[in-house]
């Protein structure tokens, strides 16, 4: 028996190797397809307890260790992420910590008679959520269920479904459902639970163009609140389909927020993103959403947010990629916070500016890649404060 | 009267082929297109361009796992395209474009060899005629979306709005 499954073990490595293409394409096998990677980033970090007196800089190493797989097939595609990564400074070495998680999507089907798309992610993570944009359900990016994107230690699960189908040559529809759970370490920030229902309709005006409306319904709990808040959103727009320069998907409309202990909000609600392929070597993007979302630091208050970004990339040579990005996030707390001596009014703006340049080996299993940040935060409970970080990684990927 | 009864049943054919509802291919035959593309014209007979787009990219994926050399996929990849977008009417030719844009960036099989990528994009330029740079284009911008929407953006594409810590 044990000589039997060391065989077929032995012929399973057989049938890997002999699909396997050269490193950096991936390991086929059959329908599948395997590929380990490991990212290795050094920061110097001008600012890391991003206090704006008696700043403390210092140098730290990423380091990650994955796998991604996948499953593709006719009207079927799987893909799965497992990961785990760590951080150490160089001096402030009570700040290291550890990461891990896993991301598994599955869609099966077409819109012609029916499609279903599930995810499902557990990441738990510290400082900014590198895998986030991964885990993004029903075109909802994660980062709109915190109150900041806050950035202590965290565990986030998501779980999304959603179906979709032709109800007509020129109509489509598609419905999901999201949930968001944000568990943080520190315990005077309050869990987040995120449930999140959508529908979205698309009616065929063009070759290039449908007009959207789009329906959101959502509930938010963070653990002390008497009740949940739930918010409505209805917005009408548009969308490009089978352009070749110009992307563009977005929607204007209204909110109605309701808190348990507070007036109803009604309030504008926009949700655009955008891409121009200028020429062959250059690409603008841009974007903007905005939304209420329930406080993780505050027991009864909300904060409603604006984020706008914009970003450039430049094929400067087959190998090197210049990029640059701007992003700006306001959040107008709903409710004046309480400071010494009193309350008062909370608003918290940020800005984001980057640089970075891309380098492709020659050996197509490595990337070599260096990266300036700048941020500048600014509240009106607190001092303003920035912060600079140098970057310079590689990623390795089979 | 021969040569009108040919085109009667061609212009059956024709109509045929237009009205017959699309039959999902099975693993066989895709397999087979794999190994003899000229089979691909007949799998896509119905098909929606969303249908056509999977089963290029299924085939596509069993062709990147046979081992070939560089040259020889590069062939066959480019056979596929050829006769598929001959397949389908030149009006429906820019969206199927656009869905195996879609189709591919969603599958880790396809995504994670960028030479695939390439010369399915380089075949659609070829295949598509006085339009083929166009749709080569379409399926490149569909291809970039799709990929950022299910592997994340942070390696091709960096400007998502990224956090900040002024909660403290």
């Amino acid at each position: 028996m044990m000589k039997r499954a060391i065989v077929t073990a032995m012929m399973g490595v057989a049938m890997i190797s002999v699909a396997s293409a050269e490193p950096g394409n991936g390991i086929h096998a059959g329908l599948w397809t395997f590929s380990p990677y490991a990212n290795l980033r050094g920061t110097y970090d001008s600012n890391v307890d991003k206090t704006a007196a008696n700043k403390l800089d210092d140098f730290f190493l990423d380091s990650e260790a994955g796998l991604k797989m996948g499953y593709s097939a006719y009207a079927i595609d799987f893909s799965g992420l497992g990961f785990l990564g760590n951080r150490n400074y160089s001096d402030l070495t009570d700040k290291d910590f550890s990461s891990g998680g896993e991301i598994l999507k599955f869609k099966q089907g077409t819109h012609d008679t029916f499609v279903i798309e599930a995810d499902q992610t557990f990441r738990r993570v510290e400082d900014i959520d590198l895998h986030g944009s991964e885990a993004a359900v029903l075109g909802v990016s994660p980062d709109s269920v915190l109150d900041s994107s806050a950035t202590s230690r965290r565990d986030i699960n998501n779980v999304g479904i959603s179906v979709g189908r032709n109800l007509t040559d020129k109509m489509v529809l598609d419905v999901g459902y999201r949930f968001d759970d944000v568990n943080y370490d520190d315990p005077t920030i309050f869990d987040i639970q995120n449930h999140i229902g959508q529908a979205e309709g698309a009616y065929r005006l063009t070759d290039k163009t449908d007009s959207l409306l789009t329906l959101q319904g959502g509930m938010q709990d963070n653990g002390v609140i008497s009740d949940p808040a739930s918010y409505y959103i209805g917005r009408v727009g548009m969308k490009t389909r089978g352009t070749d320069k110009v992307m563009f998907k977005g929607g204007v409309g209204v909110q109605f927020y309701e808190r348990p202990s507070a007036d109803d909000i009604t309030s504008f609600n926009y949700d655009l993103s955008a891409s121009w392929i200028a020429t062959d070597k250059i690409t603008f993007q841009a974007g903007g959403r905005n939304g209420t979302v329930l406080s993780s630091l505050y027991a009864d208050n909300g904060s409603a947010y604006n984020t706008v970004w914009a970003g450039a990339f430049y094929e400067f040579l087959p190998t090197i990629i210049l990029s640059g990005n701007a992003s700006f996030r306001q959040d107008d707390y709903l409710d004046p916070v309480a400071v010494s001596g009193g309350t008062k009014d909370r608003t918290d703006k940020g800005t984001g500016l980057g640089v970075r340049v891309d380098y492709m080996t020659p050996a197509k299993f490595m990337k070599i890649y260096t990266e300036a940040q700048y941020a500048n935060v600014e509240s009106t409970v607190s001092p303003t404060y920035d912060e600079t970080r140098i970057i310079l990684g590689v990623n390795l990927q089979y | 009267m021969k040569k009108t009864l040919l085109g009667i049943v061609g212009m059956m054919m024709t109509a045929i082929s237009v009205f017959a509802d699309f039959t999902p291919p099975t693993a066989e035959q895709l397999t087979a297109a794999a190994n003899n593309p000229t089979a691909m014209a007949a799998l896509l007979v119905g098909a929606s361009s969303e249908q056509a787009a999977q089963v290029i990219k299924a085939v596509v994926v069993q062709i990147s796992a046979m081992g070939l050399s560089a040259s020889a996929q590069a062939a066959s990849i480019g056979s596929v395209i050829t006769v598929s977008f001959s397949a389908v009417p030149a009006g429906a030719a820019p969206m199927l474009a656009a869905n195996l844009g879609t189709a591919c960036g969603s599958s880790l099989a396809i995504s994670a060899n960028p030479v695939v990528v390439s010369s399915i994009q380089s075949s659609i330029a070829t295949a598509g005629g006085s339009g083929g740079a166009t749709m080569a284009q379409t399926f490149g911008t569909s291809y970039t979306e799709a990929k950022a929407a299910s592997q994340g953006a942070k390696d091709s594409a960096p400007p998502v709005a990224k956090g900040y810590d002024g909660q403290q």
